[in-house]
């Protein structure tokens, strides 16, 4: 027995590999320690700029989650009800031989037929992988989990500036004068960046922080406007309003480098600081001091939240943002921007696409199609490669599903989802593989693989080349692992050119694109210098028809909206992460996390159960016009009255009751704007269990 | 020899639990066994609703009152100031929790030893960071290895020449830390009157001390 005991005393340990956080965007490079081909503990790469070397706890529950006693080993097939343990090799021949034969049998008619619920890939090679071995294939379903996360801030983004990602990086915020973190809590969903934060207010930059609830965030700004949820884009149009009419816009900006001004005026029109009011719950006078602020203002950037995309009427929200941008001359230069939380997705990778993804096939319908899809039977194959809970109406889902001749899981741990299958494929867990990630400061980072997949675990991007190979016999290029893959991409991709493996295996904060030359340090900043949009005419484009006006619309199902129904449901839904657990999946089966967890709760303020005879603790009901679960009742002075919030993680399956609950998403009615789908804004009400 | 030291920081904390885990992964420390915990305190009405946090772990006393208390030897105060436990001596009596002042020690069932922060000793014998500074990602938590804080910090513990000082965002005991900072005043006699009182349970302390050994020895 030595004196003392732990892991970093050079004897505990046999070697420490460069890798990287697979959860979040901010792609946390790491430094994992490994005894005796065992991950024993996880460190934060002391050398990377954006996060100094921190990690949050999600980061470090891998450990115990790659080393869990519940994973998942080796490939299973149902054989009635029972599992039966098959190998690797009988299990790709089951799944390859499926599909060509669904090719046999609808020979004219098989394109929509086999489906993937794709999951934020845990490499980009994976993502390559897949892409290429069912779209070579003729099978161009592959529903993003974007579809339900931020669809709608890319979409609007890249129609109004041509770029779905953020369009300055995170060193602008010391650049910068005014930081809007518009429904942005990055204290609990990207830890490491309060340090950045922290570091601009030192300098003097003023945060305005816009969320109905008080968060940890809130220390870290020097304002905070509490807005009734889903009512930013009404804000927002109030303050375009004003600056319009009180002359507090750069016109001159306006007239050479935005598309749709007049038509935004006209739209705009109605959002006096009293209608704004009236929709938002603040005071005319927050909003004309907000407007004031902005217009004086000389650089600004607007971080959005995951949040206003998942509203029905936020697609003309985050285009409100770009016009508010537009209009004081905020998109392009040092200090200016709009930053999202999304992965920095490369650009310019259309010459692979046209090259091995099949352009010409027809482009994806998503997920409310494959939906329809399944319902109708005409789903013979869907690879479940992620949560079906992600989807609003999650029963329904689970319905469909079951509507589907063959369903294949990959995934770690026998859940909700390897319920529904027919096979399982485990997969392998991040210190496992190797690959390329890329983040939300257009950054690509490598990882190196740091211990050997246990069992007959495959990697993503080893499943999917070899289903290619199968079903693409005379086309899938010959590629044998992650290095080749990524050359493939970066041959293909001038954005990217740059990006060798040999540096980007020595470098802990990893290289921004565009890095269009061998050599190029790699672009931070804007992605748009001297205000050169990538739209068809180089302006922002504030005038799509097809979107319609930029207005605000109460959000679906709103209690202050028109519906009788929506009456029974008085109060405000609103959902979101906690800092412990990724999305609702497999931090679920971490006893580590499950420290800092207790099942569904819900966060409310002690005046909205004033009449109802609640008290802190009780058991409550939360209803939806769909269904109820039950929870325990939090009351909170640190939210707006009127609103209910409950965390997104809970689920079943777990051995661990502190992380189990009912999944969210099965209360949650299945809305869909123009791109993507609603989590908050509707009616829900609270009765004592 | 220079004394070690850690400052909290509690205008950075976003209560994200890293420092938590960071610190239960390094030090071997199973689920539901926290060896720093982060707590929190609310103050005011909505809409000023103001939430404020606190990470904490065992404050390495200058003169460390369990130390006094230990009858097993197990724990000792090193010339750095780190309160250093030896897990191979512990009996896991439980002295030492009933005479810290600050209620840190704890009883692993798991383990059948006392468990509390080493201070990653495993790691600063090597000239690196402590985790659960190495894992904060907002700084909160900054290791000082030749124990000077900045000239201008007002830190709770800093006179007493605490080893874990804590720059606050509010009152002591809006955080249950006592105030003042307790002393220690655990006296020879009082052990003994301790250990009198105890006298009947000298046959559970061998059972212990026997079945620590021998879970000791299983990990080996």
């Amino acid at each position: 027995m030595g004196q003392v005991q732990g892991a970093s005393s050079p004897n505990r340990i046999d070697r420490e590999v460069m890798s990287c956080c697979q959860f979040c965007q901010v792609r946390c490079t790491t430094l994992v320690q490994v005894k005796d081909d065992k991950v024993v503990n996880v460190y934060g790469n002391p050398g990377n700029t954006w996060t100094k070397g921190g990690m949050c706890p999600k980061g470090q529950s891998l450990v115990e989650l790659a080393n869990s006693p519940h994973r998942l080993l080796y490939p299973l097939k149902r054989e009635g009800d029972v599992w039966k343990r098959i190998s690797y090799a009988e299990a790709l021949d089951i799944v390859a031989n499926r599909i060509l034969k669904v090719k046999e049998e609808f020979p004219d008619d098989y394109a929509r037929r086999v489906a993937l619920f794709a999951p934020l890939w845990e490499s980009h090679e994976s993502e390559i992988a897949a892409q290429m071995a069912l779209r070579m294939a003729g099978f161009p379903e592959i529903c993003s989990s974007g579809d339900t996360c931020i669809g709608n801030s890319a979409t609007a983004l890249r129609i109004c500036l041509g770029s779905a990602v953020s369009s300055t990086t995170l060193n602008e915020v010391l650049n910068t004068q005014t930081l809007v973190l518009w429904g942005a809590n990055i204290a609990e969903t990207y830890p490491p960046y309060i340090r950045w934060i922290d570091s601009a207010r030192e300098k003097g930059v003023k945060v305005i922080y816009v969320d109905p609830r008080r968060t940890p965030t809130s220390n870290h700004s020097d304002t905070q406007i509490m807005a009734r949820p889903g009512t930013d884009g009404a804000l927002i149009l109030g303050l375009i309003r004003f600056l319009i009419h009180e002359n507090l816009y750069d016109r001159d900006y306006v007239a050479r480098h935005v598309n749709g001004s007049k038509e935004l005026a006209a739209s705009a029109e109605p959002y006096t600081p009293e209608a704004v009011s009236k929709i938002t719950w603040l005071s005319p006078e927050t909003v004309t001091d907000l407007a004031k602020t902005l217009a004086r203002s000389k650089r600004t950037v607007v971080w959005m939240g995951g949040s206003l995309s998942r509203f029905t009427n936020a697609i003309q929200t985050v285009r409100a943002v770009v016009a508010l941008q537009a209009l004081t001359a905020n998109l392009s230069g040092p200090g200016k921007g709009i930053m999202n939380m999304q992965g920095g997705k490369p650009g310019g990778l259309e010459m692979l696409e046209e090259k091995y993804s099949a352009k010409d096939l027809a482009a994806a319908l998503g997920y409310r199609k494959v939906l329809y899809g399944m319902d109708q039977k005409r789903v013979k194959i869907l690879l479940l490669n992620s949560s079906y809970r992600r989807y609003p109406d999650a029963n329904r889902v689970k319905k469909g599903i079951s509507n589907v001749d063959f369903v294949v899981y990959r995934g770690f741990f026998m859940d909700e989802e390897a319920q529904l299958a027919h096979l399982i494929i485990p997969g392998t867990m991040v210190f496992e593989s190797s690959g390329s990630q890329y983040g939300a400061q257009r950054q690509v980072v490598w990882r190196n693989k740091a211990v050997p997949a246990p069992g007959e675990t495959v990697e993503d991007w080893r499943f999917y080349t070899d289903l290619g190979k199968r079903i693409n016999k005379e086309t899938f290029p010959p590629v044998n692992s992650p290095e080749e893959i990524f050359e493939l991409v970066r041959r293909n991709s001038p954005t990217w050119t740059g990006l060798t493996l040999e540096r980007l295996k020595k470098d802990p904060t990893g290289i921004s694109w565009p890095c269009p030359a061998d050599g190029h340090p790699g672009t931070l900043g804007t992605l748009y210098p001297d205000n050169r949009f990538l739209t068809a005419d180089r302006k922002v484009e504030l005038n799509t028809p097809a979107l319609g006006p930029i207005e605000w619309t109460e959000p679906e199902g709103s209690p202050y909206g028109d519906s009788a129904e929506a009456k029974a449901f008085p109060l405000i839904f609103t959902q979101g992460k906690v800092v412990q657990h990724w999305q609702h999946t497999y931090t679920r089966w971490s006893a580590y996390m499950a420290q800092f967890s207790e099942g569904n709760y819900v966060q409310v303020n002690p005046r909205t159960v004033q009449s109802l005879g609640l008290k802190e603790g009780d058991w409550v009901y939360l209803e939806t016009e769909l269904g109820k679960i039950k929870a325990r009742l939090h009351l909170s002075e640190m939210i707006l009255p009127g609103v209910v919030w409950t965390p997104s993680y809970p689920g079943g399956s777990t051995p661990l009751k502190a992380n189990t609950g009912v999944s969210i998403n099965t209360i949650i009615p299945g809305n869909w704007d123009k791109v993507s789908a609603q989590y908050n804004g509707f009616g829900c009400r609270l009765t004592k269990a | 020899m220079s004394e070690r030291l850690i400052l909290f920081d509690g205008k950075k904390c976003i209560r994200c639990h890293s420092c938590e885990v960071g610190c239960q992964l390094e030090n071997d420390a199973p689920p539901g066994v926290l060896l720093r915990g982060v707590r929190s305190h609310i103050k005011g009405r909505f809409p000023d609703g103001d939430e404020r946090f606190i990470s904490t772990a065992c404050f390495h006393c200058d003169d460390p009152a369990c130390v006094s208390s230990c009858p097993a030897g197990a724990l000792s105060r090193r010339a750095d100031g780190v309160v250093e436990h030896r897990r191979e001596r512990c009996i896991g009596c439980g002295y030492c929790i009933q005479s810290c002042p600050f209620h840190v020690p704890q009883v692993s069932p798991a383990q059948h030893t006392m468990r509390k922060c080493s201070f990653c000793v495993q790691r600063i014998d090597y000239g690196k960071e402590p985790a659960c500074v190495a894992k904060c990602p907002t700084g909160s938590l900054t290791y000082y290895p030749a124990g000077k804080i900045p000239e201008g910090i007002t830190a709770y513990g800093k006179a007493e020449r605490l080893h874990m000082v804590y720059a606050l965002q509010g009152k002591p005991e809006e955080f249950r830390l006592p105030d003042p900072v307790p002393l220690n005043t655990v006296t020879g006699q009082q052990v003994w009157k301790w250990l009198g009182g105890l006298a009947p349970g000298v046959f559970i302390l061998a059972w212990l001390w026997k079945r620590a050994v021998s879970e000791e020895e299983t990990h080996e």
